[in-house]
């Protein structure tokens, strides 16, 4: 009862109630980010023991390991192929769901739920699913293919071919991801006010300008934020990769998350170089993530 | 008038081909996983099975001693199912928890480095995830933290609170500030007011936080197989892989294997599809 109008006035000041009710979610993060974070850097520079018993300061050797090395090299590349394909894909897969969906057409809200099912999926579950339909000898592709007459065998071996087993991840991780873009668009989509719509309209403007005068500029900030989001999870994809190909044919699908994965906790166990890998992966993202800050900054200013 | 009703065929068309592609693969494991594996070998094959059956499913939850996850784990399906759920559970309540009182700081009581806190909060969650494990793995090694049921749940806390925080936020900011006051006015303290007005007033926000919370616990894979590879306690995602990995060619078993761990979350966003569909949007909208 003490304070009995304190609210009315002002919001009440209290650091001590503020402080208890924002620690343990404060505590939690910084025993799980901050500190990993410079622990991480620590490992980086050094050779951890057997059973982690002893450390070794190695100086710069595990960076220049990573980049005289012809595989990690490789695996870049196969990154950059990996996220520049999900990103350009799903982007297109989810903007066009989007612009379906915002239509007037019957059953819109059975559509839209029905979004949620790949959404809902365990990436795991989503490997599983398309380790079986890209199955070269009994897989629901190759049956459609055959059925449909395309081929006369069933002879396309979507996995086991390196250049396809790229395209047939990418098709994995499109589809458990399409709805959420489709989803994030569509929200940002209805909340264009009708009336720009009418006045462009009014004005004489056909579909097309329509679209790409109106709508596309008003999405721009939605579709940077999502594929700033999309090139960072794209960027550290493991689940999916090692459920549909683990990394082969040979080391076909070998992205730079999982080749992290492979040499630390795999036979490997190279701790330091997992770690400075992973290091040089962190800069990358966070350059994604400046390079995204600027852009929406320059487009403040056009305005 | 012609012209509209092309329009609209075009429409529908590419519609159907847009929820061929979004339902289609799912529906597949579905019919994949109530056929006997001879309509999947048949070319092509029967897209509608002759003999629907459940005996994968019996297979796989009575799990006959060769249909066991792996020699090496010696777990049963039914065992991991259970430990994804009680390790989903009480990562949900627990996020719920410390998730909406700091959200509820953040949103309402002003202190100083708020703002820092909650950016630094949010900017966590574009961190590469393998950059804290791998220091985390050594800590936890070094602490026989490894393997442990609790070590699991206090990870899944740690990376889906700043997630819920964020949500939540959002969901506090848009309840009027009056309500609270008048409640306080009638004598409730700041806390009170939180217990008998806010929670109340957002429970879709709850529910929403709630089921992407259980999502997160339940489809998490890198994790679970990092942390908890060694024991008889690997959750349904890892068992799941494992699984369809030693098994890849019976087709119609890997799928079953694919529905049983997907059927919980996908049945959960069905149901509560509203308060899912409403969180992920006003995410997008607010940005």
């Amino acid at each position: 009862m003490r304070n009995r109008f304190s609210g009315l006035y002002r919001r009440p000041r209290s650091p001590l109630l503020a402080f208890t009710l924002v620690f343990p979610s404060l505590l939690i993060i910084l025993l799980l980010i901050i500190y990993p974070l410079l622990f991480s850097l620590v490992i980086s520079f050094g050779k951890v023991g057997a059973n982690f018993r002893s450390y070794q300061f190695v100086g710069l050797k595990n960076y220049l390991a990573v980049v005289s090395d012809n595989a990690i090299w490789h695996s870049f590349l196969l990154t950059l192929e990996w996220v520049v394909g999900v990103s350009v894909v799903l982007m297109l897969v989810g903007l066009s769901g989007a612009l379906l969906l915002n239509t007037d057409i019957r059953g819109r809200t059975i559509f839209r739920t029905l979004l949620l099912v790949p959404w809902a999926v365990p990436p795991v579950a989503n490997g599983i699913i398309w380790l079986s339909i890209f199955n070269k000898n009994y897989g629901a592709l190759n049956g459609l293919l055959y059925q449909l007459g395309f081929t006369q065998a069933y002879s396309v071996g979507w996995l086991e071919t390196p250049r396809l087993a790229m395209v047939s991840v990418i098709v994995a991780q499109v589809w458990k991801w399409s709805p959420f873009i489709t989803l994030m668009l569509l929200a940002a989509l209805q909340s264009i006010p009708e009336e720009l719509y009418e006045a462009a309209k009014i004005d004489g403007a056909g579909f097309m300008r329509r679209f790409s005068h109106l709508t596309i500029p008003l999405l721009l900030p939605t579709l940077l934020l999502l594929t700033l989001l999309n090139l960072v999870w794209a960027l550290n994809a493991f689940d999916l990769i090692y459920a549909l190909t683990q990394g082969g044919p040979g080391n076909a699908t070998k992205v730079i998350a999982y080749h992290i994965w492979k040499q630390t906790f795999s036979a490997a166990a190279d701790f330091g170089g997992g770690a400075a890998l992973s290091y040089i992966v962190l800069f990358i993202s966070l350059f994604i993530t400046v390079a995204y800050a600027r852009v929406v900054k320059a487009r403040r200013v056009e305005y | 008038m012609r012209g509209r009703l092309f329009t609209k065929i075009i429409l529908y068309a590419l519609l159907v081909v847009f929820m061929i592609w979004t339902v289609g693969p799912y529906v597949w494991t579905i019919i994949s996983s109530i056929s006997y594996p001879v309509e999947l070998t048949a070319k092509p094959p029967h897209w509608i099975p002759k003999n629907p059956t459940f005996e994968n499913y019996q297979k796989l939850l009575q799990l006959v001693g060769k249909y066991r996850v792996a020699t090496a784990t010696r777990s049963s399906l039914r065992q991991n199912l259970f430990y994804s759920f009680f390790i989903s559970c009480l990562t949900t309540f627990l996020c719920i928890i410390f998730g909406s009182l700091s959200a509820y700081s953040f949103a309402r009581l002003r202190f100083r480095g708020s703002a820092f806190s909650f950016y630094f909060i949010f900017g966590s969650q574009l961190l590469p995830f393998i950059v804290l494990t791998i220091p985390l793995y050594i800590t936890l090694a070094r602490l026989r933290l490894l393997d442990k049921l609790g070590t699991l749940v206090f990870l899944y806390i740690s990376f889906t609170l700043p997630f819920v925080i964020w949500l939540m936020k959002n969901y506090f900011e848009m309840i009027p500030k009056d309500i609270e006051d008048a409640a306080m006015i009638d004598g409730c303290t700041p806390i009170g007011a939180l217990v008998r007005v806010v929670i109340p007033v957002c429970a879709p926000g709850l529910v929403a936080t709630g089921i992407f919370s259980f999502l997160g616990a339940w489809n998490e894979f890198f994790l679970a197989l990092i942390f908890m590879s060694r024991t008889q306690t690997i959750t349904l995602s890892v068992a799941t892989l494992v699984f369809g990995w030693t098994h890849r060619s019976d087709l119609p078993l890997i799928a079953t294997g694919a529905i049983i761990a997907s059927l919980p979350p996908v049945l959960l966003a069905l149901i509560f599809q509203k308060f899912i569909v409403r969180g992920l949007m006003e995410g997008a909208v607010k940005g």
